[in-house]
């Protein structure tokens, strides 16, 4: 049996029996054989719960609704592109489900905790432990080298100074780095750099990746390795959130999710298969 | 995060900035190297005077002198001392003697003097001390010749306190500058040993009743006084300090006791006399000496001695007044040194807040990777706290060189004037960790506001400076 149905059903679907997502389509009770080719999700009610999550920024006298009533289900293991015109509320959707920005109003749910129960001391540990942030602009830290930038995420993360050498030297191994570890970002390519981001997100073994545009600034060839990167991630069953611009980038995800002023318009599975 | 990583995290970035770092680390040192030196002045001044105190051996001294004197008391009756005071005679000195915690007592006679030695002239008190006594009360050695040997002699011994004021310096080797300098021939030089054997003169006043007479007649030339001089031959000088608390005590010339007591003279006690007409002074002696066996016997020995009617004087009882009154020379000292420090803490917090400024994008990153605010605050505080703790190390380098170039120096100049050079600053333990403490404390007072506002810092602002 094989059916093609929209991912809002996903989750009354399986709330009454295990099903299987494979390449977009649902399959029966067992897992299918193909595993590493097109990573199977088994479905779950929902593993981020986003209910009526809205962001209002006051700017003198006008609201802007960044992020107005967005509802969503995203399941464990899933690869989601968000796609949507520049200012259109993606990247404050995707620092809210990061723990870096506080929602106006509207619930997130994580594997069933709501992330504002556990308040500030709450966001941190999502931020440390749950998820692992890649942005356009790579965002490393200038003063520190390549393994002293991934160190230092293990060392927020409580990682004693032995370990963490250890660790962040086979993370960047992981990303093709392990000769750079002693770079530092300015002697770097943007693709490299990025790598780093990638090796630096995946430090404190987080199981969701959300990535904002994280080949924008990279040429197309560079894009692709770091689109890799991303897949091979998600076959080894974390969670891709990825925002991108580029619709040949979104086609390679499970499901496309399209943002437009604040709000969700619509969701397509993509059909294409991935190429990892 | 460990506060070893906070600390290797700390040095980083303010070697990163390192041009900003060592000017306000320089504020630091500069603060605490004022702030000790002028704390270490204190404490060398307090020292000195500490210190030759308790070589002096006067810390075990009590000074009995006869009675309090009561300046609301009518004059009359000021002269009335029957029934008041205990004359100060042999009988008291026996009964002193006795005192438990008493190690030996001795009377001093005392009078006011003129004296005259190499064709200069002085006044001074002079002091008619027990022989027998020794150098073990004087407060000071002998530089040159012998104490005094006999009882009824006409001896001295004086000191260089009273050579100072008669204008003669010893020959040494370090006055061969000061010689030279002395171009108007203010000071007689000579060798200490052509000093022994000496004649030294002697001039009292003693009351002459013709000339009273002459005086009630109207002669206005006519004083009732006259002046009787007596030689006495210098066996020993002895070594005083300059300004000492020794130098007020022991006396700047000691004569034998019996052969004071035989110069005739007019003194304090004899104006009594006077004024008591005619009734003889039941005391033999000006002062009566007491020395305690150990320094806690002052007070319970000063107190028996207070009960039997007697004013005793303790010098060590003082010091408690003179510690505390450089307690206050070094608080002013100190808040001197500690404006220098509020001004290096707000260098401090002026820098932080720079870097953090510069570092938004930096702290907007530690938050996305997981940094929680605790940790980020932790950051600055390091940096806060590496900038007390060199700011305190090289204020110590930095005060112990000043200190040591200004003490140099100020010796070199006290050297020029033939005097005995000393050490000017002190630097007790307390005040070397004290510092330390204070600098780091001060830091991290300055680094709370400017940490607690990085940690504030809203990530998704930050991200964007990028
Ligand atoms: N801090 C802010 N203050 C005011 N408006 C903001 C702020 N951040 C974002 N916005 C507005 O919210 C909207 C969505 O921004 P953003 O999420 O960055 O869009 P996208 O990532 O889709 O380009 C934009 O109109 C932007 O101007
Ligand atoms: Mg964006």
């Amino acid at each position: 049996m094989s059916i093609v149905l929209s991912p809002s059903l996903y989750p009354a679907i399986a709330s009454f029996h295990p099903v299987y997502l494979v390449c977009g389509r649902l399959l029966g009770d067992d897992p299918p054989e193909n595993a590493d080719f097109c990573p199977p999700i088994r479905l779950s009610m929902s593993f981020i719960e986003i209910r009526n999550l809205k962001k209002i920024y006051r700017k003198s006298a006008v609201n802007v609704s960044a992020v107005n009533d967005v509802s969503l289900d995203i399941h464990r293991g899933e690869f989601v592109a968000i796609v949507g015109k520049s200012g259109s509320g993606k990247s404050t959707l995707l620092n809210l489900l990061g723990g870096l920005d506080t929602p106006t109003s509207g619930i997130i749910r994580v594997d069933g905790t709501d992330l504002a129960a556990g308040g500030r001391e709450g966001r941190v540990r999502h931020r440390r432990h749950r998820v692992g942030m890649v942005f356009q602009t790579f965002q490393l830290i200038t003063g520190l080298t390549a393994i002293e930038n991934v160190e230092l995420a293990l060392a927020f993360g409580g990682v004693n100074r032995k370990d963490r050498k250890r660790i962040a030297l086979a993370l960047l191994e992981q990303v093709g780095l392990a000769d750079r570890a002693d770079h530092r970002p300015t002697e770097l390519s943007g693709g490299e750099a990025q790598r780093v981001a990638i090796a630096r997100a995946l430090a404190n073994n987080p199981d969701i990746i959300l990535a904002d545009e994280p080949t924008g600034n990279l040429d197309t060839q560079n894009g692709e390795a770091i689109l890799a990167l991303l897949q091979r991630l998600h076959v080894q069953g974390r969670t891709i959130i990825m925002i991108t611009h580029d619709p040949d980038m979104a086609a390679v995800a499970q499901r496309i999710i399209r943002i437009q002023d604040g709000r969700v318009l619509d969701e397509t599975p993509s059909f294409q298969n991935p190429q990892v | 995060m460990t506060t070893s990583d906070i600390l290797r995290m700390a040095i980083h970035n303010l070697w990163r900035t390192r041009l900003r770092s060592s000017l306000t680390v320089l504020g630091v040192v500069i603060g605490i190297g004022a702030l000790i030196s002028m704390v270490a002045f204190g404490s060398g001044m307090e020292k000195n005077v500490t210190d030759a105190f308790m070589e002096s051996g006067l810390f075990a001294r009590i000074t009995v002198s006869p009675l309090k004197l009561d300046m609301n008391r009518p004059v009359e009756s000021l002269t009335d001392t029957s029934g008041v005071s205990v004359p100060l005679d042999d009988e008291l000195l026996d009964r002193i003697r006795r005192i438990k915690g008493v190690k030996e007592a001795y009377g001093e006679i005392q009078q006011p003097a003129k004296v005259g030695l190499e064709g200069k002239e002085t006044t001074l008190t002079y002091t008619g001390v027990d022989p027998a006594m020794g150098l073990k009360n004087s407060s000071a050695e002998l530089i040159a010749g012998t104490f005094l040997t006999s009882d009824s002699m006409p001896q001295a011994v004086i000191n260089t306190q009273l050579l100072r004021r008669l204008k003669i310096r010893l020959d040494t080797e370090d006055m061969a500058k000061a010689k030279e300098k002395d171009t108007a021939k203010v000071y007689t030089y000579v060798l200490p040993e052509d000093l022994i054997g000496d004649t030294l003169w002697l001039s009292t006043a003693v009351f002459n009743p013709m000339r009273m007479m002459g005086a009630l007649m109207g002669n206005r030339d006519e004083t009732p006084l006259s002046e009787r001089r007596t030689p006495l031959i210098i066996t020993g000088i002895r070594e005083l300090e300059p300004d000492g608390p020794a130098s007020r005590f022991g006396g700047d010339l000691l004569i034998p006791a019996g052969f004071a007591s035989t110069i005739p003279s007019i003194g304090f006690n004899s104006i009594t006399d006077f004024l008591r007409k005619g009734k003889s002074s039941p005391d033999k002696y000006a002062v009566i000496q007491v020395n305690v066996a150990g320094p806690e016997d002052i007070t319970p020995v000063r107190a028996e001695l207070e009960s039997m009617g007697l004013n005793a004087f303790a010098l060590a009882e003082q010091l408690k007044e003179v510690r505390r009154a450089f307690l206050a020379m070094k608080a002013v000292l100190g808040v001197v040194g500690f404006i220098a420090l509020v001004v290096a803490g707000l260098g401090i917090i002026n820098t932080l807040l720079m870097s953090i400024l510069e570092r938004t994008r930096e702290i907007g990153i530690m938050k996305a990777i997981g940094g929680s605010e605790g940790q980020i605050k932790s950051v600055f505080f390091g940096e806060a706290a590496v900038i007390g703790l060199i700011g305190a190390l090289g204020g110590i380098a930095l005060g112990w060189l000043v200190t040591l170039a200004a003490g140099s120096f100020i010796n070199m100049k006290i050297r020029e004037m033939g005097e005995t050079p000393m050490d000017l600053f002190y630097f007790p333990w307390w005040l070397l960790l004290g510092s330390i403490g204070f600098a780091i404390g001060l830091s991290l007072l300055a680094g709370l506001y400017p940490a607690s506002r990085a940690a504030r810092i809203d990530p998704v602002e930050a991200l964007r400076w990028g």
